[in-house]
Order: C-alpha cells, then structure tokens, then sequence
C-alpha cells in the first residue's frame, strides 16, 4: 500500500549535449590529463593541434555529441567519429593465470626488422591500426613476452601510431585536473580532492548566497556557479584592479549561461569595503548600480540590512594575507554559516586558526589536508599507481559562531 | 564548570556527523570525492542503492535539489533502494523529517541486485537512457551492472564504493563488459593538523646540572592527604605548533 501521494515525474529521455559553435570543448588525449587541450569559443573552418604532427578541424567537431571519440583517418584526412571505445581494457575472462617471462629477452634494439624510414613510408598509406599489426608482425620479440607485456607494448605502439582523442564538455572538475597537470600555480596548487573538499565543507549548495574571495583563476567561482545555478547568489569579491581579469576557468565553462552567471553574481571590489567605513561623505560612483551596490554592502556592515550577508565563506589564493582578508569578510558571513580558506601554505592557516581560535568565534574548526592515491585495476595487475601527487593544499574550515 | 550549547543550522556536512548510525556510513572525505567525480550539480537525476543510514544520500539529495517545478526535465531527483525493512523506514522518516519531500527523493524498500531498480514513481523503462549518475555501495557490486549501463544516459557517470579490494576488482571487471570508459579507482583519506602550545626549552650550555636527587620518601603520609603540587601545563602558553593527529581516516 502506497502512503505516498503518488509523484508523476515526467521527464524527456535527457537529450545528447552536442557541440555547438561558440561551445569551449576539451579534447582529451589518452587519458593524461597533462595532453588535456582546451578550446575556448570553438568556431568552424579552423584547425586545433592535437598531436604532434596532426590537427583536427574544428568542422569535424562541430555538431558530435560530447563524450565521443574521434579518430584521424588517414585514408580521407580527417578525423571521424567512432562508435566504439578504441581502446577496451582487457577483463579477467581474457586472461589466464600470467604465462611466461621476461627471462629470454634480451633489449638490444634489434628486434624490430622495419626501419624508422621504412615506418615513415608506411604511414602514408596504412591506417593506423594496420601500421601497429605491421610492427607486431616483424617484431622478433613480441611473441616471447608474456601477454602483459605484449599489451604493454601494442598500448604503446597504438598511443603513437593511432590518433584517437575524446571531446569532452569542460567542467569544474576537468579543468581542474587539466591546471593541476599544466599549470598548477594558476589554480594555487589546488588538487581535484582538495576542490571537492572545500565544496563540501562549505556547503555550497543552491539556494545560498556565498562569499567567494580566489585566485585560482576563477576555478572557485565556476565550481560554485556548477552547484548553485541557477538559483544561488554568489558575491564575488576581488581587489579593484584585477576585477575583470584572472576568471579564465569560469568562461570555460558553458553551463550556466552567460546570462545566468550574471544574474547570479554581484562583483565587489575592496574599495566598497573601505567605503563603507569612512566616516566623511565620499562622492557617488560613476554608476548608480555601482553606487547601490556600495550602499548595500554599506548597510549590511553597519548592520541595517542583510542583504549581503552569507550562508558560506569561501576563500581560496596564496597571494594574500589570509588573516587580513577574513577579517574584513568575516562580518558578512551569517552566524552559523560555514567558511573554508584554502591555501597550497600552511603557516597562513596555522595564524588564522590561532587566531580564531583565541576569538572563540568558531565551531568545528578544522585544519585538514587530503591525500589521494589512484590505483590501476586490472585482471592481475592491481597496484597503486607509481606516481602519485604528494600535495593537494591545506584546507581550514568550519562554523562562525557569535561569542 | 559551565556547560554551554550552541544551536547550529542544519547542513548536510553536520547530519553526516550528527546522524544516528544503523550502519558504517561515508564521511565528508568521500562523500566530497563522490560528488566531485559523478559531477552532481542542481537538476541531476540520480540512483543510489543501498541508503544505509543516508549519509550520502542527504548530500547528494541537497546538491541536485533544483526547485525548478515548472521544467520537469530539470528537476532533480533521488531514487535510493535500501533492502534491509528497519533502515528503509529510518532513512524514509530522516528524509521526511529533514524536509526532504517526495518531489526529491524515492526510497524504495529493494534488493537492486535480485529485482533491479523498479520503483513506484517510475518504471525502469521510463528510467531508461535517463539517470546522471548511480551510486552503488552493496556487497555485490557487479550483479547490478547491466542494470545500471541500462539506465545511464550517454556520459552518466557510475561509482562503485567498496571497503575491499575484491569487490574493486570484479566491480571494475563488470564495468568493462558493459563497455565503460574511464574506469578509475581513487583512495581518499583526510589527514587533520591539531594546534599544540609548546614551551621548548632552552638548552643551558654553561653549567653542570647534576641529576635531582629523589625525595626521601615519608611512610607516614597517605596519598589523599597530602596535595600534590599541580603538574598541569598552562594550556596557553608556549609556542603554538601544528602536527598531524595520529590517525588518517
């Protein structure tokens, strides 16, 4: 017997997200985030290097559904869709107890009988995939090896003569692991699980209003828009002269909308702040929404309004004061509201914990770090990986109480 | 001594702390890895199986709320199986109570892996081609398999959860039959820094200190008669130091 009101979610099949022009795409090569390429503002009739020696043109692109592959067909000198994973993991029923060793196999580069010259020659007429089996086929060793081994080796020998790429639909999470690879002072060295940390422990959900200080790049500010839109609003606040700049990773991202970030956000420069504590009159901002803005924050600082007050405190950089910069934001944090600074340092977290310690003005504070170790699963062959990451940046979090 | 309360607004984070345990439940740790890697953000539709004590399931559930009634297509939803009677009406009872209606969540009681992931609100047919992310933590993990492939969109994403390396490895040899890419296993551990006040000594080069002579001992005098001189550090003084607290968990 049912004793709920029965609920009639209707739904439409969730359609294909497709690649449309003014879309940015990430092309993922290998699976290594460090290959990861992204394209901002794809157009069509335009060529992306890829790989070393090919491009793609952005008209074979356009209009694929996200999460496709693509691979370079040489034959037409393009590249085209694939229906399939080009390149399917081995599972235990393919796989026998390990059958032979390495005993025999003696590395003297003499066991491949083409030339580099004569491979070179091949590539201009063989797919990729037949230029592999040609290799395998005059390999004097590839038989001797044990079936690991030959997988090891055929991986190798596709990752550099078959060019197949991913198009995936830039995220928070991509992006992240992309800049962590590439470039990771640009994101302050933030790790994939230290962002999802911080989201959490700030509880950054829709329906909240947060408080975002970063110079990750925009990193911070895409993540939250990715939680919270379309309905959330997030004060953003950056120093006056880098207010427009240093948000990369959040126009990468195409959903939300343009219209709808906009909507979310309100932008807040330091000198608001400074603003609302002179005591003498100041003359009005150029213009009247800008003017508004600074009274608002005016009036909720004084206490007459709580319009800009905050459900989290989100506070991500390694270029600022960390102490000095909660100091001032922290009246805007509704008490009971959570807060998580970030930073690749610790001795800036150590004062502000201190700090906040001895202010009393906290609950469940905590100064945490993750540690994250990925592991290759396969029939046989399960182990951790060989590198790992030893560093993901110091998270200080926790709830704002009055004393 | 004063005892004190504070009164503290409701977050999924403190309800994974504060919740009643029926079962080992996830904590933030993972539950922030979970929902960074299934890419849950407002509107996602997801499936969970088994709810344990829903610790998960009241995170995820506040991610994907999306009060957008009017669209269909973009409302959010929940639909989490538990197959032990007892926990299926705790968790159904915590979600009511917490303000999670039925437009959010369908806890249904199931065994997913026996009869798959039918419920009342929608058939598996209409689930089909539909969910954004499945969510399992079962013992057998790799029965349900088809299942899932079955009900994830284009790009869905599946997590496996699992305390043993076995279930990992059978769970991740079902999700390459059913021709999952980007098959990955992640360990994630918290590691908390503790402030300590310490006062270092300084070390004294100059003079000979011979070792302090025992007191002679007093037969006579009983332990609770005589006050001990208090050896208790001030716990403000000092050197303000961080260290790791002894366990990762």
């Amino acid at each position: 017997m049912s004793d709920i009101n029965t609920v009639v979610l209707t739904h439409e099949r969730r359609p294909e997200r497709i690649v449309k022009e003014g879309d940015s795409v990430v092309f993922v090569i290998n699976n290594e985030p460090s290959k990861n390429i992204i394209e901002q503002n794809i157009r069509v009739n335009r060529k992306i290097k890829l790989f070393k020696k090919n491009s793609i043109n952005t008209n074979d692109v356009i209009g694929i559904a996200y999460d496709s592959f693509l691979e370079f067909d040489s034959a037409n000198n393009k590249f085209t869709v694939l229906d399939k994973n080009p390149e399917p993991e081995p599972t235990y029923s393919d796989e026998e107890e390990v059958v032979g060793d390495n005993k025999e196999i003696f590395d003297d580069n003499q066991a491949q009988n083409l030339t580099p010259a004569q491979i070179e020659e091949l590539k201009k007429t063989m797919s990729g995939k037949d230029i592999v089996d040609h290799i395998v086929q005059n390999s004097k060793s590839f038989s001797g090896k044990t079936q690991f081994s030959q997988q090891k080796y055929l991986k190798k020998k596709k990752k550099k003569y078959m060019m197949f790429v991913k198009v995936v639909e830039p995220s928070a999470a991509v992006l992240c692991e992309t800049y962590f690879e590439k470039k990771s002072d640009k994101i302050c060295n933030m790790r994939l699980d230290a962002l999802s940390q911080f989201l959490v422990l700030g509880n950054v959900f829709s329906h909240t209003q947060a408080l975002i200080f970063e110079t990750c790049s925009g990193l911070i500010y895409a993540s939250a828009l990715e939680r919270m839109a379309p309905h959330g609003k997030i004060i953003r606040v950056a120093p006056d002269d880098s207010f427009r700049s240093h948000l990369n990773i959040s126009q990468l991202i195409n959903h939300p909308s343009e219209e709808v970030k906009n909507n979310m956000t309100i932008g807040i420069p330091f000198s608001y702040f400074g603003r609302a504590k002179a005591t003498e009159t100041l003359t009005p901002l150029n213009k009247q929404q800008e003017q508004e803005k600074s009274e608002l924050l005016k009036a909720t600082l004084t206490g007459s309004s709580k319009i800009y007050m905050c459900d989290s405190l989100l506070v991500a950089t390694n270029h600022f004061d960390h102490t000095l910069l909660v100091d001032e934001l922290w009246p805007l944090l509704q008490p009971s509201g959570s807060f998580v600074i970030y930073s690749s340092f610790r001795e800036p977290l150590q004062a502000l914990y201190s700090k906040l310690r001895a202010d009393r003005s906290t609950m469940m504070m905590q100064l945490t770090e993750t540690w994250m170790r990925e592991f290759q699963v396969l029939p046989h062959r399960t182990h951790p990986q060989m590198r790992t990451s030893s560093a993901s940046g110091y998270i200080l979090s926790g709830i704002k109480v009055i004393p | 001594m004063d005892l004190f309360l504070f009164l503290l607004r409701p977050t999924p984070t403190l309800w994974t702390l504060a919740l009643p345990h029926r079962t080992q439940i996830l904590y933030n740790v993972d539950i922030g890895f979970i929902a960074t890697m299934l890419r849950l953000k407002p509107g996602c539709r997801v499936v969970e199986a088994g709810t344990g004590s829903a610790s998960l399931s009241h995170t995820m559930a506040r991610i994907i709320y999306n009060s957008d009634s009017t669209n269909a297509r973009r409302r959010g939803h929940l639909f989490t199986f538990e197959y032990h009677e007892q926990r299926f009406k705790d968790a159904r009872e915590e979600f009511r109570r917490n303000g999670f209606d039925e437009q959010m969540i369908t806890i249904t009681h199931q065994d997913v892996c026996a009869n798959g992931f039918e419920n009342k609100v929608e058939t598996q047919e209409q689930m089909k081609g539909s969910i954004d992310a499945i969510f399992l933590d079962l013992p057998k993990p790799h029965e349900c398999i088809q299942n899932v492939d079955r009900l994830l969109r284009k790009g869905g994403r599946f997590c496996g959860f699992s305390p043993c390396i076995e279930q990992i490895q059978k769970t991740a040899d079902a999700l390459r039959k059913n021709d999952f890419i980007e098959i990955r296993t992640f360990e994630v551990l918290n590691k908390v820094y503790r402030e300590e006040k310490v006062n270092f000594q300084v070390p004294d080069f100059t003079f000979i200190k011979e070792a302090p002579q025992p007191e002679p001992e007093d037969i006579n005098m009983s332990e609770t008669s005589q006050a001990k001189p208090s050896k208790k550090k001030d716990k403000n003084s000092g050197e303000s130091v961080f260290g790791p607290v002894r366990e990762m968990r």
